[in-house]
C-alpha cells in the first residue's frame, strides 16, 4: 500500500510540474509537450485509483486527439502573428497571485477538514469485480441510468461539429486572400464599432509607411477592460512601448 | 451484485424538446437539399417548430411534476416557465434575425440554415437546463447552449470584431465551464450524488447538525457561483460581455442577452435553490453582494457608451444585477416565497424588451445606418413606428409603469422587501434612476435631433412584425402580469416545499 | 491487480533511462565543432531561399476537430460493447440513437464539403 502512495506522489509531482511547464514554457510547442507529460501522469493516477477506463480515455482522447488539435492550431498560427506573451500589468499579476493563493488555500482547507457527508454508491469494489471490471460496470451504468446525458452528449458533439464547420469552413480562393490581409484577430480591441452596412472599418492607425502585419512579436496585447479605456491604446503595428 | 435497471423513459414528458430536435433535423436537412435561394423557407420551418414546441407544453401534466430518465429530467412548473420564456425568445429572435442574416448586412453574407440550427440548438440546451434534475444535465445543457452561442457570436467571420468577441466569449466561457464543473465535482465529492433532490436531501441533516458547514461544501458553492456568474455576466465575471455584444451580429447580441442568461439563471435556481437550498444561509449574502456590484457597475458604465450595442451590453449587465436581487430574496420555500418567481418573470419580460431593442438596431442597420447613438438621430421623422417601438423598449428597460419592465422590477423589489433586503430594493430603485440617463438619451436623440446619414428604403416585413409584436407585448403583458406571475409562483410546487 | 501495471512502469523507466543514457554517452564521446555551413538544414544543398513560414490551411484543423469528435464517440461505445449482454435491446437502442446523431453530423459535414480537400 505504501508503494502505491509513493508511486502516486511521484506521478502527482510530475503532473504538477509538467502543468507548470505548460504555463511557463516560452514556446507553444514546448507547452504542448509538457501537456502530454501531464496528461500521461494523470492517466497513471487514474490507474492507481482503479479507473482504468478513464485512464484509457485520457490517453486516447487527450494525449491522442486533443493534443493533435493543439499542435495543429500551433501550426496554423504564424509565429509572427502570436501576440507577445506577457503577464499583464503589475497590479494584475499581484491580484492573480493573491486570488490564486486564496483559491489554493480554500482547496487545501476543504481537503484537510474533509469528512464524508454522502454515502458511497452501490458500486463497491466487490460489485465492480463481480461484473468483470471497471469498463463493464461503467457500461452498465452509463447505458441504463444515464441514457439522457449520453444522448445530450451526442447532441453536444453535433453542435460542436456544426460550430467548427461554420467558423473554419474553407473559403473560395478570392475571399481567402482578402481574409489573410485584413482579418487577423487582434486581442486588442479594434477601434470603432460595426461599420455601416457591415463594412469593416479600417483598423490601421494612420502611421506612415507602416505595414499591415506588424514586426515579429511586437504587437501589443490589449484586453479591453471596461468602457472605452482601450481607445487610446495602439492596436496594430505600433512598436511595443517598453 | 447491483442490478442494472432498465427503466423505460416517459417520452411524453420531453415532447417539447423532441419537437425542437425534429425542427433542427429538418433545418439541417433543408440546408443540404435546398438551394441557397430557397433557404428562406427554413425561417417558417423554424418558427413553426418553435411554436409547435411551445404549444406541446399543453400536452404535459405539469401538476404531477414527474421526472423521467432516472430523475435526469424533471417536467415541473419551473421547466414549463423556462420552456415558455425560451420558446418566445426563440421565435422573436428568428423574426429579427432573418432579414439581417439573409439580407447581407455582413460582408460575404451569412449562412442562414446554420444560423437557425445553432440558434435552435442553443434553445434546446436551455430547455434541458430548465428541466435538469441532475448536475450532469445542467452541465450538458449549459454547454450545448454556450457552444452554439460562441459560434453565433463569431458568425460574421469576415469581420474581425465579431471573431474577437467570439474569442473572448469562448475563452472566458470555457474557463468558467472548467470552474463550474470543478464545483460540481466538489459537490459530488461532498455529497456522493449528482441528483439535485438527492443532494438537498443529504445536505439537510448536515445543516441541522452542529459544527457548521464543511469547508468542502463552501468551496463547491463558491466555485458553482463563480462558474454560473460567468454565464449570466455578473460583475466581476462580466469581462467578455461588452465585446461579445458589440462584436456579434446584432440579432445574435439580442438573442444572447436573453437565452444564455435564462440558461444561467435556470441553472442557478436549480443548483442553488433546489440542490443547495439547505445551504442558503451561505450563498444568500454572496448573491446579494454580486447583485449590488453587478447593477451598479452595469448601469454606471453604460452611461459612457456611444455605441448602442455596447450600451445595451452594459445595460444587460445591470439587468443581471436586478435579476440576482430576486434570487437573493430566497427565504426557504414558503408558499409565498417570491424569489424564483420574480426571477422567472423578469426573464420573461427581459426577452421582450431587450430582443426588441436589439431588433430596432437591426432595423437601422438594414436601412444603411450604423449602431452608434448618432445613427439614431431623428429616427422619429424617418420612421415614426420604429421610433415608437424603441421608445417603448427603452422606457420598459428603464422600468416605467405600466410597461412590462416596470412590473418585472416591481416584483423583484417586492421579493426583496418581503425578506427584509431593504437596501437591495433601494439600490434597484436608485440604479433605475441612473439608467434613465442613458435610456432616455436614446429617446431624446430620436425625437429632438435632425437626421444624419443616408437612409435607404428597405422592406423587412418579418423584422417589422417582430418589433410590433414585442412592443405590443411589452405594453400588454405588463397589464396581464398577474396570471403569468401566478404561473411563475408555482416554482414552489416544482421545487417542493420544505 | 495493480501489479500488472508495474510492468508498464518498469518499461517506461527502462525506456527513459535507455534514451537519456545513450544520448548522454553520445554527447560525451562525439566531437562537436560546428560551422555555419554544418548548421544549415541541408549541408550540401543550395542555401534556403525562404524560412518555412507558410501557414497550414485551416482544413487540417477541421480534420483534427472531426477526429476529436469521433474519437470521443468511439470511447463512448467501448463500455457499451463490453456490457452488451446485460444491457440487451435497451442498450442497443440507446447506442444506435447515439450513433445516429453523430452519423447525422458526419453526413452533414460530408454533404457540406468539409471533407473535400480542394
Amino acid at each position: 500500500m505504501s508503494a502505491e502512495v509513493l508511486v502516486f506522489d511521484i506521478l502527482g509531482a510530475v503532473a504538477v510540474l509538467a502543468a507548470a511547464g505548460v504555463v511557463l514554457a516560452r514556446k507553444p510547442v514546448h507547452s504542448a509537450l509538457s501537456l502530454v507529460v501531464s496528461f500521461v501522469n494523470v492517466a497513471a493516477i487514474y490507474v492507481i485509483l482503479r479507473a482504468e477506463f478513464l485512464a484509457a480515455a485520457q490517453i486516447i482522447v487527450y494525449t491522442g486527439a486533443i493534443l493533435v488539435l493543439v499542435l495543429f492550431v500551433i501550426m496554423l498560427v504564424h509565429p509572427e502573428d502570436l501576440p507577445e506573451f506577457h503577464g499583464g500589468r503589475p497590479i494584475q499579476r499581484v491580484l492573480a497571485l493573491i486570488l490564486g493563493l486564496v483559491l489554493l488555500g480554500e482547496v487545501l482547507a476543504a481537503i484537510l477538514t474533509r469528512t464524508v457527508v454522502g454515502q458511497p454508491g452501490p458500486w463497491s469494489e466487490q460489485a465492480v469485480q463481480a461484473v468483470g471490471g471497471n469498463v463493464q460496470a461503467l457500461g452498465q451504468v452509463l447505458y441504463s441510468g444515464y441514457v439522457l446525458p449520453i444522448q445530450a452528449t451526442a447532441l453536444l458533439l453535433l453542435v460542436a461539429t456544426i460550430g467548427a464547420l461554420v467558423l473554419a469552413r474553407p473559403d473560395s480562393p478570392r475571399v481567402r486572400r482578402v481574409a489573410r490581409d485584413t482579418a487577423t484577430i487582434s486581442l486588442g480591441h479594434p477601434r470603432g464599432a460595426d461599420g455601416a452596412n457591415g463594412v469593416e472599418l479600417p483598423a490601421l492607425p494612420p502611421v506612415a509607411g507602416d505595414r499591415i502585419k506588424p514586426e515579429t512579436g511586437e504587437r501589443e496585447l490589449v484586453m479591453a477592460k471596461s468602457g472605452d479605456d482601450f481607445l487610446d491604446q495602439p492596436v496594430w503595428g505600433e512598436r511595443r512601448r517598453s | 451484485m447491483p442490478v442494472v435497471e432498465l427503466v423505460r423513459p416517459e417520452w411524453g414528458l420531453i415532447v417539447p424538446e423532441l419537437i425542437l430536435l425534429g425542427t433542427i433535423v429538418v433545418v439541417l436537412a433543408g440546408d443540404l437539399i435546398l438551394s441557397r435561394r430557397q433557404h428562406s423557407v427554413l425561417t417558417w420551418v423554424a418558427l413553426a417548430g418553435l411554436a409547435l414546441s411551445l404549444l406541446s407544453n399543453l400536452t404535459i401534466d405539469w401538476d404531477a411534476g414527474r421526472s423521467t430518465f432516472n430523475g435526469m429530467f424533471q417536467a415541473d412548473y419551473f421547466s414549463l416557465f423556462i420552456n415558455i420564456v425560451v420558446g418566445v425568445a426563440g421565435i422573436l429572435s428568428v423574426m429579427i434575425s432573418s432579414s439581417y442574416v439573409e439580407g447581407g448586412e455582413e460582408p460575404e453574407g451569412l449562412p442562414w440554415p446554420e444560423y437557425l440550427a445553432l440558434l435552435l440548438f442553443s434553445i434546446l440546451g436551455t430547455m434541458l437546463v430548465g428541466a435538469a434534475g441532475d448536475l450532469l444535465m445542467i452541465f450538458l445543457g449549459i454547454e450545448m447552449g454556450s457552444l452554439a452561442v460562441y459560434a453565433l457570436t463569431g458568425f460574421a467571420r469576415r469581420r474581425a470584431t465579431s471573431l474577437e468577441g467570439a474569442l473572448k466569449y469562448f475563452l472566458l466561457g470555457a474557463f468558467a465551464t472548467a470552474i463550474l464543473i470543478y464545483g460540481m465535482a466538489w459537490t459530488y465529492g461532498a455529497t456522493g450524488t449528482t441528483a439535485l433532490d438527492e443532494i438537498a436531501a443529504r445536505l439537510r441533516p448536515v445543516i441541522t447538525g452542529e459544527g457548521g458547514i464543511e469547508a468542502s461544501l463552501l468551496l463547491a458553492l463558491l466555485l458553482l457561483a463563480i462558474g454560473l456568474g460567468f454565464k449570466i455576466a455578473a460583475v466581476p465575471f462580466h469581462m467578455w460581455t461588452p465585446d461579445a455584444y458589440q462584436g456579434a451580429p446584432t440579432p445574435v447580441s439580442g438573442y444572447m442577452s436573453v437565452v444564455p442568461k435564462v440558461a444561467g439563471f435556470a441553472a442557478m435556481a436549480r443548483v442553488l435553490v433546489q440542490a443547495l437550498g439547505p445551504l442558503s444561509d451561505s450563498w444568500l449574502t454572496l448573491i446579494a453582494i454580486l447583485a449590488l456590484a453587478t447593477m451598479v457597475y452595469g448601469n454606471v458604465v453604460a452611461i459612457a457608451q456611444r455605441d448602442v450595442k455596447r450600451m445595451l451590453g452594459y445595460s444587460s449587465i445591470g439587468h443581471t444585477g436586478y435579476i440576482l436581487v430576486g434570487l437573493a430574496a430566497y427565504s426557504g420555500m414558503s408558499a409565498d416565497d417570491r424569489s424564483v418567481s420574480s426571477v422567472l418573470f423578469y426573464l420573461f419580460s427581459y426577452a421582450f424588451m431587450n430582443i426588441g431593442a436589439f431588433g430596432v438596431v437591426t432595423w437601422l442597420q438594414s436601412r444603411g445606418l450604423g449602431v452608434t447613438l448618432d445613427d439614431f438621430r431623428g429616427l422619429a421623422t424617418r420612421s415614426p413606428l420604429a421610433a415608437i417601438a424603441m421608445t417603448v423598449f427603452m422606457l420598459s428597460l428603464m422600468g416605467l409603469p405600466p410597461l412590462l419592465g416596470f412590473y418585472a422590477k416591481y416584483y423583484v423589489i417586492l421579493a426583496a422587501v418581503q425578506v427584509g433586503l431593504i437596501w437591495l430594493a433601494v439600490a434597484v430603485v436608485v440604479m433605475s434612476a441612473v439608467s434613465a440617463f442613458f435610456y432616455l438619451r436614446v429617446v431624446a436623440v430620436m425625437y429632438f435631433n435632425e437626421p444624419v446619414g443616408d437612409w435607404k428604403t428597405q422592406r423587412t416585413p418579418l423584422l417589422g412584425t417582430g418589433l410590433a409584436l414585442m412592443a405590443i407585448g411589452t405594453l400588454v403583458f405588463g397589464l396581464l402580469s398577474s396570471p403569468l406571475l401566478d404561473l411563475a409562483q408555482k416554482w414552489v410546487q416544482a421545487f417542493g416545499v420544505a | 491487480m495493480l501489479q500488472g501495471y508495474a510492468v508498464i512502469g518498469l518499461m517506461l523507466i527502462t525506456a527513459i533511462l535507455m534514451g537519456s543514457v545513450l544520448l548522454l554517452l553520445g554527447r560525451l564521446v562525439r566531437p562537436y565543432r560546428p560551422t555555419p555551413t554544418k548548421l544549415q538544414p541541408y549541408e550540401s544543398g543550395i542555401p534556403d531561399v525562404d524560412p518555412p513560414k507558410t501557414r497550414y490551411t485551416p482544413r487540417f484543423y477541421i480534420v483534427a476537430m472531426l477526429f476529436v469528435i469521433f474519437d470521443i464517440e468511439a470511447i463512448f461505445l467501448y463500455p457499451w460493447a463490453v456490457s452488451f449482454v446485460p444491457l440487451g435491446v435497451y442498450g442497443y437502442v440507446t447506442a444506435v440513437v447515439f450513433l445516429t446523431i453523430l452519423l447525422a453530423g458526419l453526413l452533414y459535414e460530408w454533404k457540406k464539403g468539409a471533407l473535400e480537400w480542394v
